[in-house]
């Protein structure tokens, strides 16, 4: 029996068959630039760590987790607090942006030296310290660069997965959307991940229209329709009773 | 067919009201929201065309006191390129994104409640102009599936933007339409597809006009005419009621129009009474009473009232009559005080200030305007004359005194505008204990030691239904305060550990001890002879006061509403309301 693992979101849930995401299935979140995937996935963690005891850890691959605090207070979040509590924990391990020699976050990176074991000790040093049940890797675009060979790439992604299964979190896999438009190429990321939730913008003359889709989730009847959503200013809310107009 | 039945949007049903801009679609459809909130309907409004601002401001012209359970969709603001301000009343949206306005109605529902809310949306033009056709889509996905979930939803389009054929699309989505159109200077609403109305043609009443229709008043002094003038009303017209109604329920019901509007209230009756008054003196005496009247009319009456003299020649055969027949009051003149162009006047035992003793405010104004409407006529030079009330039995004086003068009268807009929500608040609580020590404990109500309890009834359509049918602030006014004492009274007697259906029996037996008319509740309420519309033939109903009356009533002690169905006015035998 799949137990299920609500995400909090307003409207999402609803989308998602009222039950959620499966536990410990890894969901590929998909959306093009400023649609909203970093907020989706901290906000993810954060009604998981206050509204259902579900303590996350947020491992940033590009972007100082500093920034990201910053940019989600806006929403009226305390990430502070959580962090204090031990029911959030944010860990970088930005290859990009950590020079060898700086020591910061738990594991320290070079491009050249960034590999997938060491993303996953991370990732597990990450969970034993809160208990998480939740996790989120932003955006996994930059793990899957370290792989120029296609091939390679495509078993590192199997592999973290599978891993990913072992522990039992229930995991956002943040990923840029390649081609935002209706008409789009399948990024490879989507056949591999449990699930795969879009969030595409599409720009009509000088109109933004923003469409929330779940395009698969394993192990559950879903409403895969493309329905609006906003970013208000407590979060992403999703309407799940709506239909998009172009 | 009634205009009233229009006014109701029908449940679950999209209506799209057409028409060429300027036609009045815009106000039919404020009226279809004053009616909406009258009934304790929310209301989400769509606005694409002006500010929520200016919208509030013309449904206060049009009567709305406190704004309870309505909700803007501002979708101008940003559509004309401003920045629109968030409230929780107030949602922002954009014309050019129907997305936008879905979301922001669908927020809405947090605060209506997913169902049996009314969705005003003035208008669909533009949204159609910056998004074509993609319009019908948002009609048929998002209007019409929120209507089907339990609401009503009135769309505004106008005629003559765009292609014939969206037009044609347009309405090809609608469960109802109505068009409205200008024919030979008067507006016509055509039903051309309703699910519960014929198609039919209704020509809408000239609005802005404070003037009650001349055949409508015509008709009424008729009936008032049949049973003569000064004559105590023998034979009775109201076979099974009688002819007069407990003083009590005047005041009740003009207190409660104050209590809506205190602020604005005291002039429109002062306006409306003044007027009405001098319009049916004229009426009457120069064709509906009996020859002789007529004829000591023109023969009595001055060429003007300045002079001392003259009044207490007249006035006192004026006052005969009225006292024996109306029994609203007793009025003196006071000669010893009075002088060229500046008289006074005593009154005892007025309706509107009786049980009201000392509460610290002047009440008596639709008295003085009757008093200055009757001066008017008196004189053959009718000008125009002003009252204010000196002293009143509300002030604690023992009598209540008049001050007249022809033409402007400085102190008149200060006591006009004296009222504040407070005092009538307490004025009409202290009603309610009226109604309450009548009803708990059988006190008798209204007994006045030389009048009686008794006034005429048709000084009820007089200070109700006519005036109402004049203005629309008034009818509103009426109607909500009506709701809100009814509402009082309600948790009132329940509070005081009666159980719901006893509390709406003991009413009704409050309303027949009044005299209001005679009353059965089963299925529906039923009143005969009601005295707010009793010799009334208007062809619509507009028992505004009544129906606010027991809304209010039903709504606080059973959770119900009631719609007037049937109304002497409209020609029924009786009034009618159905429970909802």
């Amino acid at each position: 029996m799949l137990e299920y693992v609500v995400t909090g979101i307003p409207g999402a849930d609803k989308i998602l068959g009222e039950k959620g995401i499966p536990r410990g299935h890894s969901i590929l979140v998909a959306g093009g630039p400023g649609s909203g995937k970093t907020t989706f996935a901290i906000q993810f963690l954060y009604k998981g760590a206050t509204e259902y005891n579900e303590p996350g850890i947020y491992i940033s691959l590009d972007e100082d987790p500093d920034d990201v605090k910053i940019n989600m207070a806006k929403f009226g979040w305390d990430i502070g607090k959580l962090e204090q509590e031990k029911k959030l924990a944010f860990i970088n391990v930005s290859p990009v942006r950590v020079t060898s020699s700086e020591k910061a976050g738990l594991i320290q990176l070079g491009m050249k030296e960034f590999k997938l074991i060491k993303l996953l000790e991370a990732i597990r040093e990450g969970i034993d310290e809160v208990k998480a049940k939740r996790v989120v890797i932003d955006p996994i675009t930059i793990f899957t660069l370290q792989y120029p060979d296609e091939v390679e790439r495509i078993y590192a992604m199997r592999d973290l997965i599978a891993d990913f299964r072992k522990t039992g979190c229930t995991n956002l896999l943040i990923s840029e959307l390649r081609g935002t438009g209706l008409e789009r190429e399948h990024q490879f990321e989507e056949y591999l991940a449990q699930g795969v939730i879009l969030l595409r913008t599409v720009m009509k003359d000088d109109k933004l229209t923003r469409m929330f889709q779940v395009e698969k989730m394993r192990g559950l009847a879903v409403d895969n329709q493309p329905r609006p959503y906003n970013i208000t200013s407590s979060g992403i809310e999703v309407y799940p009773t709506l239909t998009v107009f172009k | 067919m009634s205009l009233a039945k229009i006014q109701e949007p029908p449940d679950k049903g999209l209506t799209l009201l057409a028409g060429a801009p300027g036609a009045g679609k815009s106000t039919f459809c404020h009226q279809v929201v004053l009616k909406s909130i009258a009934l304790d309907k929310p209301v989400i409004f769509v606005t694409s065309e002006r500010r929520p601002a200016d919208i509030i401001e013309l449904l206060r012209e049009r009567g709305i006191g406190e704004i309870v359970g309505l909700n803007f969709v501002d979708a101008f603001t940003e559509t004309v390129g401003l920045t629109c301000t968030q409230r929780s009343d107030t949602v922002c949206a954009n014309c050019t994104d129907l997305n936008s306005l879905s979301i922001a109605i669908t927020g809405l529902q947090e605060r209506t409640g997913p169902k049996g809310v009314l969705l005003v949306f003035d208008s669909l033009t533009s949204p159609y102009l910056f998004n074509g056709m993609e319009v019908i889509k948002f009609m048929r996905l998002f209007l019409s599936k929120f209507a089907s979930e339990g609401n009503s939803v009135l769309a505004l389009m106008d005629e003559g933007c765009g292609k014939e054929e969206d037009l044609g699309a347009m309405l090809s989505v609608a469960d109802g339409i109505l068009r409205i159109e200008t024919k030979e200077g008067s507006r016509i609403i055509n039903v051309v597809k309703h699910p519960k109305v014929a198609p039919t043609e209704i020509k809408l009443p000239v609005t802005g006009s404070t003037a009650v229709p001349f055949r409508v008043l015509d008709t009424f002094w008729e009936s008032h005419a049949k049973y003569g003038f000064g004559t105590g009303g023998k034979p009775p017209i109201r076979t099974e009621m009688g002819d007069f109604v407990n003083v009590f329920w005047l005041s009740f019901v003009i207190w409660a129009g104050m209590l809506w509007d205190p602020k604005r209230f005291p002039s429109m009756l002062y306006d409306l009474t003044k007027d009405t008054v001098g319009q049916a003196i004229k009426l009457v005496m120069g064709k509906k009473a009996p020859w002789y009247l007529r004829l000591s009319f023109k023969v009595l009456r001055p060429k003007s009232c300045s002079n001392v003299r003259a009044v207490k020649r007249v006035f006192p055969r004026f006052e005969k009559g009225r006292r024996e027949h109306d029994r609203d009051r007793m009025l003196e003149y006071v000669s010893e005080i009075s002088k060229t162009d500046e008289h006074y006047f005593r009154a005892y035992e007025g309706a509107s200030c009786w049980g009201l003793e000392n509460i610290g405010a002047p009440l008596c104004f639709s008295d003085a305007a009757d008093l200055a409407g009757t001066l008017k006529s008196m004189e053959k030079q009718e000008r125009d004359w002003n009252v204010v009330e000196t002293a009143c039995v509300g002030e604690g004086s023992p009598y209540c005194e008049f001050k007249a003068v022809p033409g402007e009268l400085s102190e008149l807009e200060a006591r006009l505008t004296a009222l504040d929500s407070s005092i009538v608040q307490r004025i009409v609580e202290r009603l309610i204990e009226h109604v309450a020590a009548f009803i708990l404990q059988g006190k008798p109500l209204g007994e006045r030691p030389t009048l009686g309890s008794g006034v005429y009834t048709h000084g009820f359509v007089a200070g109700l239904a006519l005036p109402a049918l004049a203005s629309e602030r008034y009818r509103m006014a009426i109607r909500m305060g009506g709701a809100m004492t009814g509402k009082m009274l309600g948790e009132h007697l329940t509070n005081a550990g009666i159980r719901e259906d006893e509390v709406v029996k003991r009413v009704i037996d409050f309303m027949e001890y009044c005299k209001v008319g005679k009353v059965t509740v089963g299925e529906t309420i039923k009143i005969k002879e009601n005295c707010e519309t009793f010799g009334l033939e208007i062809g619509e109903p507009c028992c505004f006061f009544t129906t606010g009356f027991l809304n209010g009533l039903f709504s606080a002690v059973k959770n119900q509403h009631v719609r007037e169905v049937r109304c002497i006015a409209a020609g029924d035998p009786y009034c009618e309301w159905e429970i909802v």
